[in-house]
């Protein structure tokens, strides 16, 4: 892909990327937003990437406290400021400029 | 107190919910989560769960169609055949009723000119008794012989249609009274060849009273008839009460009938012996079968070719069958 040819050093040398993913256990969209999440930190964020679930079914809470509503969503922690992607993370474009990855 | 939100913040926070918006409106959303617990959404799948859910209901439905369809055609083609059966079954009552009435008028219009030809043959023999020569007396012989063959086939027959037609009300027959009434009829015969009628305790019943003795007379006439050679006639009458009917045992030590015969028994003319051997019509077992048959009930046998028969008939117990029904 020509755009991630362009992206990875830069990616590469940047910070550690906190990113929490908030799930509806193995429902569908979950599932698919799960391995798209990993498909991108694979290419992008290699080494340097840390993904916490939380699945909305055993602990709503932490959803409710973030304001999460619906799932799946991702939120960027780290670095601030704070992002946040709702869906399946299936335009890999979209979710790019929004962990500020792309240009 | 919070302050007031930024110009900034207000607008992040639209973003948010315009992002939460196009995510529920592309449906790539499992759950929604509320204050107190987590809404699973699973349109798409309920959605496609439906339209299943609809497809297998309209089959389903249009089978049941079908099924119904194939009933009612089903339906009316039984009702056509029972119809069909229906006419068919009154034609041939019809049929019946003819053919009694027929049998009936031809056995009685033919009693008069048989008697035509025994009279004259009588007054034949006595007019020219000397002037014929030998063989035309046994010619004449012959014909006075099967004139009475042909009279008592005759009787038989109207015997056997009046069964239907000329049956009284049932009325309460006592048996051994009927029975003692047939031996007087029978005395000749019983003398002539030393036999010995013996019978249990017999019911009284509801029938035809005439018609019963005429059943006993044939049962025991037969009894008679067809003893062994050297030895005499022993017959024993019997009646006992089995499932709400009288069964009725006429036992002899005649010379018994093979298993395989029994089927040609009550059938109308069936003779299982030449007329030579033993005489009569071969209608007595046919007129007792038609007998019991008007009564409900049934006539068979059981035998031992060389040991001897027993015929059993059954009358409905109680109040019994009003036997007007087949007149």
């Amino acid at each position: 892909m020509k755009a991630s040819d362009d992206l990875a050093p830069v990616a590469q040398a940047g910070p550690i990327y906190v990113l929490k993913l908030y799930v509806a256990g193995a429902e569908q969209h979950s599932r698919l937003a799960r391995e798209n999440l990993q498909s991108i930190c694979d290419e992008y964020l290699k080494d340097r990437c840390r993904i916490v679930e939380v699945d909305v079914l055993t602990d709503f809470a932490t959803a409710l406290q973030e304001r999460i509503f619906v799932t799946p969503a991702l939120v960027l922690e780290q670095p601030e400021p704070r992002v946040t992607v709702v869906g399946t993370l299936g335009d890999r474009g979209k979710v790019l400029s929004a962990l500020r990855l792309g240009i | 107190m919070e302050t007031k939100p930024s110009y900034e913040e207000l607008a992040g926070k639209l973003a948010e919910l315009e992002e939460v918006f196009r995510a529920l409106r592309s449906q790539e959303v499992d759950a929604v989560v509320g204050t107190k617990s987590v809404f699973m959404l699973r349109l798409r799948e309920t959605e496609d769960a439906i339209k299943k859910q609809r497809t297998a209901l309209e089959e389903l439905l249009a089978e049941r169609g079908r099924l119904l369809e194939d009933a009612k055609a089903r339906q009316a083609a039984l009702e056509r055949q029972a119809a069909q059966l229906q006419r068919k079954s009154r034609e041939l009552e019809e049929a019946n009723t003819e053919l009694q009435q027929f049998a009936y008028v031809a056995s009685h219009d033919l009693r008069e000119p048989l008697r035509m030809i025994a009279g004259f043959t009588q007054s034949l023999e006595k007019r020219y008794r000397g002037t014929l020569d030998t063989t035309a007396n046994e010619y004449i012989a012959f014909i006075v012989d099967g004139v009475a063959r042909m009279q008592d086939l005759i009787d038989d027959i109207l015997a056997y249609s009046r069964v239907g037609t000329r049956g009284v009300p049932f009325e309460p027959v006592g048996m051994e009274d009927a029975l003692q009434n047939v031996l007087v009829n029978l005395k000749t015969s019983i003398e002539e060849t030393a036999a010995t009628v013996t019978h249990g305790p017999l019911p009284v019943i509801q029938a035809d009273p005439v018609q019963m003795m005429q059943v006993l007379q044939n049962l025991i006439s037969n009894a008679i008839k067809f003893h062994r050679a050297g030895a005499p006639p022993v017959i024993h009458v019997t009646a006992g009460l089995e499932g709400g009917e009288w069964v009725f045992s006429v036992q002899d030590n005649g010379i018994g009938i093979a298993p395989e015969l029994f089927g040609r028994l009550f059938t109308l003319f069936q003779r299982l012996h030449t007329r030579e051997q033993y005489p009569g019509s071969g209608l007595g077992l046919a007129i007792t079968k038609k007998i019991v048959g008007r009564h409900g009930g049934r006539v068979w046998v059981e035998s031992e070719p060389g040991k001897g028969s027993t015929f059993h008939f059954s009358i409905a117990a109680g109040s019994g069958r009003d036997g007007n029904a087949d007149q």
